[in-house]
């Protein structure tokens, strides 16, 4: 057994509650041949040994152990295991912010190995045109996944793991090889991390863009219509001879989302401040955006 | 004038008491604070007051609506006496502008709403739930509108394009301002 080997195993052991509550010998063989299988370049350290959350020591820390899909990701009551043997409670993943991956998301990444990496770049793509606010073919979907013998079930969960893992992605502005090389440490097969990395790698900006659109808004200038006047007599003063400006504007409030049109006068003096204290405005907001 | 709403004999009632509050009249129609009749009320009844404040506020109002010149103002006062007269002519020619100002702004508010006060902050976003670096700098505007049936605050967001959109199309009602002024 190599050294590598020999830690993992010992580490594995050490989660299983400690000696009085050792893992089954049953538990024990599965998981050593799944660590036999691993290319044990990753070595794991004993320092991944914390349970951040659950505050109890590893001896006391007892987890039910759950066998799911043929990816060799476990899960438990409080964390999944990648086949390493690596708690990947303890990982952090730049897509998901520098935080653990969900573990439904884990989960569902099993599923979405059953398909062939072709056929779920096809669906990335699907899923792509759906965050960029175009409606998704659910026809062409459950072609794709009809192959793989999909539930309907399923297909939802795929494609809300595809949606999370590229939003996800594209809001902490991962590049595409990172978010393959993390894809592949959950369990992803190599062949899928290639194409949907590519696929994201390609509409990330436009991703990117989307959101930014997206983001919260509170009340919009839709347009603004003017007209200036010039006032003549009034009832108050027989001579004014002073203009003034009406204006229009077209507020798209957070409440309603309709445009609401504002009409209101203002004195030829007061508009001359608004103007320019707005070009103040302008110029420090051009210095921000060129520093 | 035929049938003025302003007697000789209301203005005379103002110069039963020594010290003058003509100006403090003139504050008020300036929308500043109207002198109280409580200070007045050993020398005035509350029926006099009311009509010494009347024909007081609407003279001044007349006589910078029509533009008066001096005599023409003395002429309308050709009834009271002399100290009195000029007592008059004096605040008016301090205040005339204050007035006129003050008649101005009420005649542009003359309308459905009038932009009384405007306030800006600039912002920058940092991030959002969808994006967890934005960076792109915001202005909110706040513009009190006076209506009719009482105030409302419109606010706005406006991000770089926006602002300049807006400051564009601005412009151009400035340089027809100007053109106006010029």
């Amino acid at each position: 057994m190599t050294k590598a080997v020999k830690r993992c195993v010992e580490f594995t052991l050490c989660m299983s509650s400690g000696a009085s509550r050792l893992a089954t010998q049953k538990e024990y063989a599965l998981r050593f041949r799944c660590l036999r299988h691993e290319e044990l370049s990753r070595s794991v350290s004993p320092a991944h040994v914390t349970y951040p959350g659950t505050g109890l020591p590893p001896k006391t820390y007892q987890p039910t152990w759950v066998r799911r899909g043929s990816m060799g990701i476990w899960l438990t009551n409080k964390t999944a295991f990648h086949r390493t043997g690596r708690p990947t409670s303890n990982m952090r993943f730049r897509f998901c912010g520098d935080l653990d991956c969900p573990d439904w998301v884990l989960a569902e990444i099993s599923i979405l190995s059953k398909m062939t990496s072709i056929k779920m770049k096809l669906l990335c793509v699907q899923v792509i045109k759906m965050m960029l606010g175009q409606e998704i073919d659910y026809d062409k979907v459950y072609k794709l996944t009809a192959d793989a013998k999909f539930e309907e079930g399923d297909v939802k969960a795929s494609i809300s793991a595809l949606h999370f893992i590229l939003a996800s992605a594209a809001k902490y502005a991962v590049d595409a090889d990172s978010l393959a090389n993390e894809l592949q440490q959950l369990g992803l097969p190599k062949e899928h991390t290639a194409s949907l990395g590519k696929s994201y790698g390609d509409s990330l900006c436009q991703l990117q863009e989307q959101f930014g659109k997206e983001s919260l808004k509170l009340s919009q200038l839709e347009g603004v219509e003017w007209r200036v006047d010039y006032i003549l007599s009034s009832s108050l003063l027989q001579e004014i001879n002073e203009p003034c400006v009406q204006m229009k504007m077209n507020v798209k409030s957070v409440a309603t989302g309709t445009a609401e049109p504002v009409a209101f006068t203002a004195t030829s003096d007061k508009f001359r401040v608004f103007l320019n204290e707005l070009k103040q405005a302008g110029a420090m907001m051009d210095n921000l955006a060129s520093t | 004038m035929d049938d003025p709403i302003y007697s000789n004999e209301s203005i005379e009632l103002l110069m039963k008491y020594e010290s003058n509050n003509c100006p403090q009249l003139v504050d008020g129609i300036c929308h500043r604070t109207k002198p109280k009749y409580d200070d007045y009320s050993k020398v005035w009844s509350l029926q006099e007051w009311w009509s010494l404040a009347d024909a007081y506020t609407e003279l001044y109002r007349q006589a910078v609506k029509h533009c008066w010149s001096k005599d023409q103002l003395l002429s309308e006062l050709s009834g009271i006496r002399e100290e009195y007269q000029s007592v008059v002519c004096d605040v008016l020619t301090s205040r005339e502008k204050d007035i006129r100002n003050q008649l101005l702004l009420d005649s542009h508010a003359i309308s459905h709403a009038t932009m009384t006060d405007f306030d800006w902050k600039l912002k920058l976003v940092m991030g959002s739930d969808k994006l967890s670096t934005v960076h792109e700098p915001l202005l909110s505007v706040d513009l009190d509108v006076q209506m009719t049936d009482g105030r409302k605050t419109v606010s706005m967001e406006l991000n770089r394009e926006q602002l300049s959109g807006l400051i564009s199309s601005l412009e151009a009602a400035n340089k027809a301002l100007l053109q106006l002024k010029s």
